[in-house]
């Protein structure tokens, strides 16, 4: 081999360690999504599963664990829920252990109705004010239509100060999906969901990060076709929850695991209307899933909740134009 | 805030896009609605100068799926997985600020179609003390012209374009003429003794002003009501038309013969009038010098006529009496084309070549035979006073023909105001085919004298009314001269031509969609032109339809 620049025998050896002879299979897959979302399966070889106390065999048997193909049910009146955070402002409060970091952040939560047709539903923004430290500091009103509400958390780190947005934004919309599922909605959220009630709200997880079932199960969730599940299993201490897997769209030429979603629905229904739900959400999902020129995260990323989540961030009002208010009120309180 | 204004609110200013002066757009609420020519009101708070209201008319309208990105999202609307909403818009073109504040109407202020005082307003209709009912707006209202701009007093005359056939020039003209006749009020001093001169070029279908229309149905008739018109025809008109051939003096005329008079001019008229420049009317005459040689022949018939006695038609030319056109065009041969094949006589002929004087003569031949019957020793003239309206009928003249009449009838109209100079009474020339008798190129005896009626008719009292296929083949002196301008359909290319810079973009665009009947008018007093419809005629247009006389009513079920 010809002699490099650097001096190096081998390309090898130019990035410092030797080239693993030893691929599985030697097949290569690219992510379907955009790169900047990551990735629709992030769970590393070898992980070793969920310690949220998995059981895999409440539907089916281990000998029966096979994809389902659900029963025809006709679409009902379903709500799909989702909502959206965004940081407006970075602030710091003199608090009596010296200068608080905190932050200003608005949350958006919306619904789509699909009933035949599909609409935007109700929609509601929160803003809130978080300090570190367990401080809590109040904003003058920045204008007629926005003001921040306070609030607290024990931490002080910038993940803990976003964790504590995220938080606001996780109590509106389980609230919003109370007040849905009340109504006679079947409430779809994007997202895992804190709602314990024996409510009809499906949580759809887009992405995976954890390994819920055994290595010898996995290959059934590979195996699904479009518009199948794998049997129910459920996990979770404090949040006991069904759950199961479902292939969205026909991913021929993608990884095992794309166009696979996980939805989850509390454990406090019973076994029978989850499986129900499920039944309904895998067949009818496909229909609403995105496609790859529509939205970086097809087919995952949902229509009615990607536009939703569009009309949202719409709704939060120009970041810019917040972030000025913000500041001019605080200039005129600290003038008066 | 809105007092006044706020009975029928269509929408909002939108804000995504600046609104200006002069144009802004509305988003529509879910159940409301604009089209193209309503008239809406916008009213707007301005610092330290208090409430302006913006009045304008729409000029587009616009729909679109909002939260769409792709084509293909229509899909997935339809088939309920896509939450997207219909968003409505109309772009509304400003027309008058009251008061006089030119701003741009605040974003998100609500939007007005507007209703009695404020239509007026923004019609400028409060500020014409003479407004004539011309015909109806898109909203089923009257639409109405300031009279000042028609009959001299700040403007005059009307140019009306369109194709043939589907643009209804002639019928506009005489619905506006109906509707002059039927308002004296309006008009004012000028309704005593207003004399109108109609054209008839095509078919006889102006020879049954004075009849009723048994194809009028109630609802037009109404509309004429409507208009403070009475749906009938009109009832003081004289008909004339050319003499037949032979003897006696009867109007050439087909389908209609009862109460239709001949005119024709005598021998000594022709001569003394100097009518003979209107046999000399084509746009190469000028070139060709032979209107050199006619400026000099007409002068040495004048010089030499004597009257005959005994006979007051005929004239005599150097001792021979002239009774026809034939014995004027032996008299001028004599000296233009000897019989002995010696040189033209060059006090008639003016040094011009041999060859311009045989044109010359050529040219009288030809006339002869089509303009004899217009020429005799019996011949009477046009009475242009007899009746309110005057209706000319030309069809059946060779092309030639046509020319002299009208170039003879409107230089005599044009004498006799000139030499009263007052601008009263009021005589309206109706005329078509204007492209015909004032091309945009040349020179022509009947084209100066129009350009002379369009210049100085405003303060002679003559108004000319003006139509044309297409204004862009008219000399450019009749267009800029008219005051209110209207227009049928266009044909399209015709419609992006400079004559109709007076239109907005979007009535260009459907100006060839106009169905017969629809009109855009632009009058000096409104800053933006409005497209209208007219009533079906409660006179007939064609035998068929003529209803007997004194009942306007017979044959209407």
């Amino acid at each position: 081999m010809a002699q490099t620049p650097l001096g190096c025998r081998t390309p090898s050896l130019a990035w410092g360690h030797e080239v693993r002879k030893t691929l599985l299979s030697g097949q290569i897959w690219v992510e379907a999504w955009n790169p900047e979302y990551g990735s629709s399966y992030e769970v590393a070889a070898g992980t070793a599963p969920s310690e949220e106390e998995v059981a895999p065999f409440v539907e089916r048997e281990r000998e029966a664990w096979e994809p389902i193909s659900p029963r025809a049910q006709a679409w009902p009146a379903v709500a799909f829920l989702d909502g959206v955070s965004r940081v407006d402002a970075r602030a710091f409060l003199e608090g009596s252990t010296g200068t608080i970091p905190g932050i200003c952040g608005s949350v958006g939560i919306g619904t789509v109705f699909c009933d035949g047709e599909a609409k935007f539903g109700p929609w509601q923004v929160h803003r809130a004010v978080v300090f570190g430290s367990g401080e809590a500091g109040e904003l003058p009103p920045i204008s007629e239509s926005i003001s921040y509400r306070s609030r607290s958390i024990p931490g002080t780190r910038p993940d803990e100060l976003r964790l504590g947005l995220e938080a606001l934004r996780a109590e509106q919309e389980a609230e919003m999906a109370r007040v849905l599922a009340r109504q006679g909605w079947i409430v779809l959220a994007d997202g895992a969901l804190g709602v314990l009630e024996p409510f009809d709200v499906v949580g759809l997880i887009k992405s995976h990060q954890k390994a819920y079932l055994e290595a010898d199960l996995e290959p059934v969730v590979r195996a699904l076709a479009p518009g199948q599940r794998t049997p129910i299993f459920s996990f979770g201490v404090i949040r006991p929850r069904y759950s199961w897997y479902l292939r969205l769209a026909d991913a021929t030429g993608h990884h095992p695991w794309a166009a696979i979603a996980r939805c989850e629905v509390s454990a406090a229904v019973s076994l029978e209307r989850a499986a129900e739900l499920a039944d309904l959400v895998t067949q009818h999902l496909p229909r609403f899933a995105s496609k790859p020129f529509w939205d970086s995260r097809a087919p995952q990323n949902l229509v009615p909740i990607a536009t939703l989540e569009r009309r949202l961030w719409h709704l939060l009002g120009d970041r810019e134009l917040v972030y000025r208010k913000i500041r001019s009120a605080l200039m005129r309180g600290r003038a008066a | 805030m809105t007092a006044g204004i706020e009975e029928d609110r269509v929408g909002r200013v939108i804000g995504t896009e600046p609104a200006t002066s002069t144009e802004f757009r509305v988003i529509l609420e879910a159940d409301s609605y604009l089209q193209l020519d309503d008239l809406v009101v916008v009213a707007t708070q301005i610092p330290k100068a208090g409430e302006v209201r913006i009045y304008g008319v729409v000029t587009e309208i616009a729909s679109k799926h909002e939260g769409a990105r792709f084509e293909s999202d229509m899909e997935l609307i339809k088939e309920g997985s896509l939450p997207a909403e219909l968003a409505r818009s109309a772009t509304v073109q400003t027309m008058r600020v009251d008061p006089e504040i030119w701003v741009a109407p605040d974003s998100g202020e609500p939007v007005f179609r507007v209703t009695g005082e404020a239509r007026d307003k923004a019609l400028y209709a409060d500020e014409m003390t003479r407004r004539l009912p011309v015909g109806f707006a898109r909203d089923g209202q009257p639409l109405w012209v300031d009279l000042d701009f028609f009959d001299g007093r700040k403007g005059g005359h009307i140019s009306i374009s369109g194709v043939s056939g589907v643009a209804t020039k002639t019928s506009f003209a005489l619905s506006f003429l109906r509707s002059l006749t039927a308002h004296p009020e309006v008009l004012g001093e000028g309704a005593s003794n207003l004399r109108v001169l109609v054209f008839n070029v095509k078919q006889e279908d102006l020879l049954w002003l004075d009849r009723p229309n048994t194809g009028l149905q109630e609802d037009d008739a109404e509309k004429w009501r409507a208009l403070g018109i009475a749906p009938e025809p009109f009832d003081s008109v004289s008909f004339w038309g050319p003499p037949r051939e032979g003897g006696e003096l009867i109007a050439d005329t087909d389908s209609r013969t009862k109460g239709v008079s001949s005119f024709s001019w005598t021998p000594r008229e022709f001569v003394e009038r100097g009518l003979l420049r209107f046999l000399f009317t084509e746009t190469g005459d000028y070139r060709n010098q032979l209107t050199f040689v006619e400026e000099r022949v007409r002068s040495q018939l004048i010089r030499n006529a004597e009257p005959v006695a005994g006979d007051e038609g005929a004239v005599s030319i150097e001792g021979q009496v002239v009774r026809s056109l034939s014995d004027l065009i032996g008299v001028i041969g004599e000296h233009l084309d000897p019989e002995d094949g010696s040189d033209p006589d060059s006090t008639w002929t003016g040094r011009v070549a041999g060859g311009t004087a045989s044109a010359f003569m050529r040219r009288l031949y030809a006339a002869e035979s089509r303009m004899r019957r217009l020429i005799r020793p019996d011949g009477k003239r046009v009475d242009r006073t007899a009746e309110a309206v005057t209706v000319v009928d030309l069809h059946k003249l060779h092309d030639f023909a046509q020319r002299f009449v009208v170039g003879a009838i409107l230089d005599e109209v044009y004498a006799e105001k000139e030499a009263t100079g007052q601008r009263l009474p009021l005589q309206v020339v109706l005329l078509d085919e204007l492209n015909k008798y004032a091309p945009r190129e040349g020179h022509s005896p009947i084209k100066e004298t129009l350009i002379d009626i369009a210049q100085r008719g405003r303060s002679l009292g003559i108004i000319l009314i003006g139509a044309q296929q297409t204004a862009s083949r008219v000399t450019p002196e009749l267009n800029e001269n008219a005051s209110i301008r209207v227009t049928g359909r266009l044909d399209a290319a015709e419609a992006e031509r400079a004559e109709y810079g007076w239109m907005l973009a979007s009535t260009r665009a459907r100006a060839r969609l106009f169905k017969p009947g629809t009109m855009v008018l632009f009058q000096p007093g409104i800053p933006a032109p409005l497209v209208f419809t007219f009533p079906f005629p409660p006179w007939a247009t064609r035998p068929e339809e003529a209803g007997g006389e004194g009942d306007p009513f017979k044959g209407l079920a």
